[in-house]
């Protein structure tokens, strides 16, 4: 299929009829929602780059030997060692995806890899100095959400070994490891892995945009303002609006008049389950993990998040 | 190989957005100007990911001179990427369906007009007040010209929150964007979004003007006046009315750079 003759027309067509068009583009609603589609993705888009350049250096220079050396597939310690590696990455969700399949591909065990995908943008130096800022005063805050990721993390990890089948992950498992240069497979294997975990975002991007222009912040405000409803709101505001992991908080503390537990879940359940991830994680792993997966994730983090608020908020 | 041709265009076209945006005053409707720098040598990544695949995919050509022998000799210096294409019809069978997708902010950038989020976005939120973010407050800005300068943030903290009424008596200036407000006896909403790490975390911060002629919808202005206090309000307490400025003088200004507030 001449795919890139069809690139070069659908450009050309974008460019020239763009002023035919123009009383339906320049629409308010369409302007915000690509207002908020396109500022997702190049916000987004450093940290992918920066995630398929770790997964493209795990693919090229990490032996699989080192990886089953670190993370033995039978030990009960690969799992919470690897919810803990996620503390050292400095990355949002978007990167820690494609890192997450390739050490699935390397041979790590999937409960671990997905144990250090959930912990990464969680965990690491750069978010929780955001939620310092971001709850003034609360240290408490910074603690229970470190705490209750890495929890989340590795309960979902152990479900996953316990519940879950490693034969959903088609898309890792039917991926060749390129061999050759280093550096070359490096390249290749970034190419890959930005190309596909990058469409894959956009798609969760225009997910999230489209609900954030749809539906009315007052109205999600109004469903949440039930205090018998705040939990469930917050965990549905975190899954539809799908920001970014170091700007989570601060939304999060902007919803005064919730419970500092229900603002917890917000911060444990949004860089765990959200649109944009689902997306990745279809376009990643496979469609049969992301719908096995998201539910495990999500159960994993309203519990860890309902339990530390409770012990420490 | 057209399918490795594509996938360097997709790549090409989104590196140079990315450093369009990472470059140009178009970029601060969407990111921070701190994350510009980044954005630039991300995009200059893609760009060098994409020209890598556009030059191994322009050297095997089919009907190019020599392209097998070009492929076979490339073995010594590239050897990695010869390799490396074995996995390709693999992860063309499913692939590129996604990726296509990469070039869809691209099409958005181009076809709809790039703008910051404006009244539209801001009545989607709906009219409550910035809340107190317990930042403490120091002492007024000097004032410029006969006014103290704020951004509409600051004038909300010191508005509703601040037990010293640090606004008492002070003529302020600010600016923001005109939405039109039927509900109450203000002229309009003078505002402007408070962005934390992207636009799509923007939040609208509103401030009831008072005093001043209707505006047109969007219309950016800068306003000069004085505090006015909220009735039956206790500064400090939380609230749900909008702070409010008694304006004598308003200019119609353009888009400032940046367009939203940090």
């Amino acid at each position: 299929m001449p795919t890139l003759e069809l690139l070069v027309v659908l450009l050309l067509v974008a460019v020239v009829l763009r002023p035919a068009l123009a009383d339906v583009l320049d629409q308010d609603a369409l302007q915000m929602w690509s207002t908020i589609f396109v500022s997702i993705t190049f916000q987004a888009l450093p940290f992918l780059v920066l995630g398929v350049l770790v997964s493209g250096a795990v693919a090229a220079l990490v032996p699989p030997a080192w990886i089953a050396r670190m993370l033995p597939a039978g030990s009960p310690w690969s799992v919470p060692k690897a919810g803990l590696a996620g503390a050292v990455f400095p990355g949002c969700e978007c990167g820690s995806v494609p890192v997450a399949g390739r050490l699935t591909g390397r041979g790590a065990p999937p409960a671990a890899a997905f144990a250090f995908m959930l912990a990464a943008p969680a965990i690491n130096p750069i978010v929780l100095v955001a939620t310092a800022v971001a709850f003034p005063g609360q240290p408490e805050m910074v603690a229970a959400r470190f705490a209750a990721s890495l929890l989340a993390s590795v309960v979902a990890g152990t479900l996953w070994a316990k519940l879950g089948s490693d034969k959903l992950l088609t898309r890792v498992r039917a991926r060749l490891v390129p061999g050759g240069s280093r550096l070359g497979s490096l390249i290749a294997t970034s190419r890959h892995d930005l190309l596909h975990a990058g469409g894959w975002l956009v798609l969760g991007a225009a997910a999230a945009a489209t609900l954030q222009t749809v539906v009315p912040r007052s109205v999600m405000d109004a469903v949440a303002s039930n205090p018998a409803l705040a939990v469930a709101a917050m965990a549905t505001l975190a899954i539809l609006l799908a920001l970014c992991s170091e700007a989570d908080a601060f939304v999060a503390s902007s919803f005064t008049q919730f419970s500092s537990t229900s603002q917890l879940v917000f911060l444990v359940v949004g860089p765990a389950v959200d649109v944009k991830l689902v997306a990745m994680h279809v376009g990643v792993f496979g469609r049969g993990f992301a719908l096995r997966f998201a539910p495990m994730a999500l159960v994993a983090a309203l519990g860890s998040a309902l339990l530390l608020g409770w012990v420490l908020l | 190989m057209s399918d490795a041709r594509t996938q360097a265009a997709l790549l090409l076209a989104l590196g140079a957005m990315a450093v369009r945006l990472g470059v140009s005053e178009v970029g601060l409707s969407y990111i921070r100007p701190f994350m510009q720098p980044v954005l630039v040598l991300a995009g200059a990544l893609v760009l060098v990911l994409g020209g890598l695949q556009l030059w191994r995919a322009v050297r095997r050509a089919p009907g190019a001179g020599g392209a097998h022998a070009g492929h076979d000799h490339a073995g010594h210096d590239h050897g990695g990427h010869d390799h490396a294409d074995e996995e390709q019809p693999d992860h063309h069978a499913h692939g590129m369906g996604a990726a296509w997708l990469l070039i869809a902010p691209v099409v958005a950038l181009l076809l709809v007009a790039p703008q910051p989020l404006g009244s539209f976005a801001a009545d989607q939120q709906g009219p409550a007040p910035l809340r107190d973010d317990g930042v403490e407050l120091g002492p007024l800005p000097e004032p410029r010209d006969g006014a103290v300068p704020l951004d509409l943030g600051e004038y909300t903290a010191r508005a509703l929150y601040d037990p010293d009424a640090s606004l008492a008596d002070e003529r302020v200036r600010l600016t923001g964007f005109v939405v039109p407000d039927d509900t109450s006896e203000g002229d309009y909403r003078l505002t402007r979004f408070r962005v934390t790490c992207c636009a799509a975390d923007a939040t609208a911060i509103g401030v009831r003007v008072i005093g001043d002629a209707p505006r047109p919808e969007d219309q950016w202005v800068t306003v000069e006046g004085t505090w006015e206090p909220l009735e039956d309000h206790t500064l400090g307490e939380p609230t749900q009315e909008l702070p409010v400025l008694r304006v004598d003088e308003a200019v119609e200004v353009d888009q400032p750079v940046p367009p939203y507030e940090y």
